[in-house]
């Protein structure tokens, strides 16, 4: 029995690692369980954490949400939990609860690695303390993101933590022959190690209109059965109408936001392709608008609050991954076995840290 | 064509109803008033008989084959079962007057798709729904709920605005205006105006097609129709929705997305079609086409018994692009031997204030005479004189003896006038208080005398060194790499690949590799940033000149991806883009927008920093766009007066330019993938063109 500790920033794709990682141990014959110690709450519909909603079910654990998350991560939470004492207890309750039996052990990390450190349940310390070996993964935008890296690292060595490596995730293409070259030799002088480099994969990666919508609320006016429709990019409709379709055009599967009352803005963006029409202010758009998206199966969102807030508010809408969405699944266990080390990501799972 | 919607042997109304208030009522007793000859047939399962008439259940009921075109005026939730009937009982067309469908809601275009259908699966043309209806008045037939079936005429109108079409009808009957046919399109659902005007057309009694229209359902096959049809009769489009208020009133309207008003004017220019911006304009043009000939040329002969009047009506010639004709020789002799000595022989003739209706003849006669004359304007002012319906009478007269000849009278004045006013108006000539206005109806009936007479349409090159596969590779490599645009190097190669000459540039990942690159080219040379999120290179230092040696490129490299980071730090950075340097030419733009309406619409202009300033551009669809056309679209620019050599440089290769924008609309025809293209600056030189920056977003 070992314990995998997938720790790094909020949609860096941990849980989509995790999920292809869980899947092959569990084709391996291997019982494979799966804990989130702090989980994100989710926003406008107010359900708990949905990743662990989602390992619950792809992997049928016998446990309750409380169980596989037994702390959540709201912004006041030193005010909810102000017991900090109780709060490390349910954490090592539900913690030891869901590891008997297991024969591999995938812990999900929170939003950030630092979450909670107010109570040192932070990830580094509490790999430190189940004796977890770490799995970094690293959503690369540029340069400056391979730092992190460094620091983790550095930071796990300082803390007596092993930290076996470092999983590359959504890295664009132009970064790709980089990421092989460049960052994992880089990554190697300092004794880091890469465990895979993962392209970037839109099916993955980029929210869904469902994500959306749970973040900004609002009523759907049509397209209910779109809410699939991956979000890849986000622009405004405030300009006029003469540069507006070039301006939409440069830009594929978006959300495209704008007034309820800009009526022609929306009918040149349903011309485009988009993703969903987020409609602010709460007005309700001429009828043309409705029907033209509905010949077209885009879903239009109606939100009360204006344009500023509703960009504000999806500024950090990422991916979930959701129990139903069989392509997804099957896509995060495909990539982890294409562009991942599998075989020393299931002995790091399945094999003891040498004491 | 449409031989059932404007000419049914039988028609049946359904929903008509006994209540003198209801539509369906006044539709069915619109038809029996209009004097309709076929078999009528009131439909209504609750009725024995309607205004006299036998009333039948259901159209199947009347019998297989009987009804040719039904008339449909019930709440819209019974119209698709309506439909299906009609259908079984081998209807062959449908209007559909009931409201309730696409305008309103999800639900209803749901309907609208399901009514399509329906007519599709029975083979049965549908106007509407959502329209006031259809008439004609030679069958005749007035399928409408309108009030008032207008004259016999000439003229069709086909209208999207159901609202205009009731109160032209109104103002006509008044203006004693008559018509040929008169057409709601409504929802076009089906029949659209590509549609009508292609069946108008070959209405023996329609001599011109007048157009109310918001937008244009299917954009090529409307160009290729009208294309058509304006070689035979003159088709007028009154298009709304040109300012963006305009734009928007007509997007809630009917839910028609406003296109691009430059894309319409270009494809209206292209088919032929005459575009007004007025509706008094529309029917004054109707009018002037039913009543007047089409004039050879664009010369005109103004005779006026005033100075003043006559100079305005010269000035107004030249301001609408028509000319006035010189007279020949012998016209002025015979004109200074009969008129007074103090009379002015040459145009505007003058035949003074004390002028008799004789004194004109002699005047009129001799301009329609001259062979140097296309048409004639006559000018009458009110004098103590003056008799204004004895001139008139000499005007019918002399228009019967040269009917080939466009003749307009210029009445100025009011009561005095009013008598020689109708005789003209018996007459068939036009008759306008004020100068202006009757030199814009001359205008336009040149231009439709130009528009008919246009050469064939001409081929379109297809350059056989075209190579598309290397276009499709590289699309499909941005493509994968989920990129809207294209790098300046990858639509380089895009356009290279389409024959277009262009200035050598290539991507440098590394500072190395521009090295290499430049000497390669040999110095100077430029480096760009290589971003598809950068969209102005320029303003955030993106981009570098001169740069004379490996040194200064190095150096230029690093500051370059430096300040693109800066000011775009979640932009992706391919690298640098390193680009030869060539002598600065005369500096041109081609550019390509695919309109939603009319397809790939092609910019012409003085390029560089004058674009913006200037906006100095010509446009024209690529739609059988040749180079007679393309040449014809850079002399409607400023550039022209530059590649011609301006103040004494040398020419330009205009055959180079040419052929730059016929290989650029090749290369957008081929590729519809391609929404959006600049080619920003073109240089063009005595000899050749080079394309030096290009942009390329793909849809």
């Amino acid at each position: 029995m070992a314990t995998l500790y997938f720790a790094g920033a909020a949609g860096s794709g941990k849980t989509a690692v995790a999920l292809g990682l869980a899947l092959h141990l569990r084709d391996r014959g291997i019982a494979v369980r799966y804990f989130k110690p702090i989980g994100n709450p989710s926003r406008a519909t107010g359900t708990g954490d949905q990743d662990a909603a989602l390992m619950q079910t792809v992997l049928a654990l016998p446990f309750s949400p409380e169980e596989l998350v037994p702390l959540t991560l709201g912004d006041y939470y030193l005010s909810t939990y102000h017991d900090y004492k109780l709060c490390r207890r349910l954490v090592e309750e539900a913690y030891d609860k869901v590891r008997t039996g297991a024969e591999a052990l995938l812990i999900d990390g929170a939003a950030c690695s630092w979450a909670m450190a107010a109570f040192g349940l932070d990830a580094l310390s509490l790999a430190r303390d189940w004796n977890a070996t770490l799995v970094y993964v690293l959503r690369v935008a540029n340069d400056r993101s391979l730092d992190e890296a460094f620091f983790v690292g550095r930071c796990a060595r300082e803390m007596g933590v092993k930290l076996a490596g470092v999983i590359f995730n959504n890295v664009p293409r132009v970064l790709l022959a980089k990421a092989h070259g460049l960052y994992r030799e880089l990554l190697r002088q300092q004794g880091i190690e890469t465990l895979g480099i993962i392209p970037h994969r839109t099916e993955l990666s980029a929210p869904t209109v469902a994500e959306f919508y749970e973040a900004l609320g609002g009523e759907i006016l049509t397209g209910e059965d779109k809410l699939g429709n991956v979000v890849e990019d986000v622009l405004v409709g405030a300009m006029t109408l003469e540069s507006a379709l070039a301006y939409f055009r440069r830009s594929a599967n978006k959300a495209v936001i704008t007034g309820g009352d800009r009526t022609e803005i929306a009918l040149v963006a349903l011309e485009t392709d988009v993703a969903v029409l987020i409609l602010t202010g709460g007005i309700y758009p001429d009828m043309k608008v409705i029907v033209r998206a509905a010949e077209k199966g885009v879903p239009v969102l109606l939100v009360h609050h204006d344009t500023y807030t509703v960009i504000n508010q999806l500024a950090d809408v990422s991916r979930l991954i959701r129990p139903d969405d069989e392509k997804a699944i099957s896509l995060a266990k495909g990539v982890v076995a294409a562009h991942c080390n599998l075989d020393q990501l299931i002995s790091l799972a399945t094999e003891a840290p040498g004491a | 064509m449409l031989e059932a919607l404007f000419r049914p042997q039988s028609v049946a109304v359904i929903g008509a109803s006994q209540d003198r208030s209801k539509i369906g009522n006044i539709i069915l007793r619109n038809i029996m008033v209009s004097g309709y000859r076929g078999e009528l047939y009131p439909i209504n399962p609750r009725a024995e008989e309607i205004e006299g008439l036998k009333a039948f259940p259901a159209v199947s009921t009347v019998g297989k084959g009987a009804v040719d075109l039904a008339v449909v005026a019930v709440p819209a939730s019974f119209v698709l079962d309506v439909a299906r009937d009609c259908g079984e009982a081998g209807v062959k067309a449908l209007v559909v007057i009931s409201a309730g469908f696409k305008e309103t809601g999800k639900e209803g275009l749901e309907r609208e798709k399901e009514l399509v259908a329906i007519c599709r699966q029975y083979g049965m043309r549908l106007l509407g729904p959502n329209c006031v209806g259809v008439m004609d008045t030679h069958t005749p037939l007035n399928a409408s709920f309108a009030a008032g079936f207008p004259h016999q005429g000439e003229i069709a109108f086909i209208s999207q605005s159901g609202a205009m079409l009731v109160a032209i009808l109104d103002w006509s009957i008044r203006e004693k205006i008559g018509f040929s046919q008169f057409v709601s399109m409504g929802n076009k659902a089906d029949l659209d105006e590509t549609d009508l005007i292609e069946a108008v057309a070959n209405d023996p009694h329609t001599k011109v097609i007048l157009c109310y229209l918001e937008d244009i359902k299917e954009g090529q096959r409307f160009l290729t129709v009208a294309e058509k049809v304006t070689r035979e009769k003159p088709v007028v489009v009154l298009k709304a929705g040109v300012s963006e208020a305009g734009a928007k009133a007509a997007s809630s309207h009917t839910g028609a997305l406003a296109g691009s008003n430059i894309a319409y004017d270009a494809a209206f220019r292209q088919a032929g079609v005459i575009r007004v911006q007025s509706m008094r304009e529309l029917f004054e043009l109707a009018m002037v086409f039913t009543r007047q000939p089409i004039p050879r040329g664009k010369r005109v002969a103004v005779v006026t018994n005033a100075g003043g009047p006559g100079i305005i009506t010269a000035d107004s010639v030249a301001r609408q692009g028509l000319e006035m004709a010189r007279l020949g020789r012998e016209t002025a002799e015979e004109l200074r031997n009969k008129l007074p000595r103090e009379a002015s022989i040459f145009n505007p003739v003058d035949v003074l204030g004390d002028a008799q209706p004789e004194r004109f003849r002699v005047a009129i006669e001799k301009v329609l005479a001259d062979e140097n004359v296309d048409g004639v304007l006559v000018l009458c002012c009110p004098t103590a004189v003056t008799d204004p319906k004895g001139t008139a009478q000499v005007m019918a007269e002399l228009h019967a003896c040269f009917p080939q000849k466009p003749m307009v009278g210029v009445f100025m004045g009011g009561e005095s006038m009013a008598g020689g006013v109708e005789i003209l108006s018996q007459a068939g000539i036009p008759c306008f208080t004020f100068p202006e206005v009757a030199v814009e109806v001359l205008a336009g009936l040149v231009r439709y005398g130009s528009i008919k007479g246009r050469p064939p349409r001409e081929e379109v090159p297809s350059y056989f060194d075209v190579r598309p596969d290397v276009v499709r590779r590289i699309i499909k490599r941005v493509r994968e790499e989920r990129r809207r645009t294209l790098l300046s190097s990858e639509a380089a190669a895009v356009a290279s690949a389409y024959g277009i000459p262009v200035v050598p540039i290539r991507l440098a990942r590394q500072v190395a590799e521009a090295v290499n690159i430049a000497g390669e080219y040999g110095y100077p040379v430029v480096l760009k940033v290589a971003s598809p999120d950068i969209l102005h290179k320029t303003d955030i230092g993106g981009v570098r000149m001169g740069l004379q040696s490996p040194d200064e490129v190095r150096q230029a490299f690093w500051e370059i991806v430096d300040s693109a980071a800066r000011h775009f730090p979640r932009a992706t950075i391919y690298g640098v883009e390193v680009q030869k340097v060539y002598p600065k030419g005369v500096e041109l733009i081609v550019g390509m927008t695919r309109d939603l309406q009319f397809g790939p619409l092609i910019a012409f202009g003085l390029g560089g920093v004058y674009v913006n300033l200037l906006k100095d551009v010509a446009f024209r669809l690529t739609w059988g766009l040749g180079p007679q056309e393309i040449e014809a679209m850079i002399r409607e620019t400023k550039a022209y007066s530059f590649l011609r050599g301006f103040r004494g440089e040398k020419p330009c290769d205009l055959g180079a330019v040419v052929e730059v924008v016929g290989r650029v609309a090749r290369l957008v025809t081929d590729f519809p993938e391609i929404v959006e293209l600049d080619i920003n600056p073109v240089f063009a030189y005595p000899e050749g063109a080079v394309s030096v920056d290009i942009k390329i977003t793909i849809g």
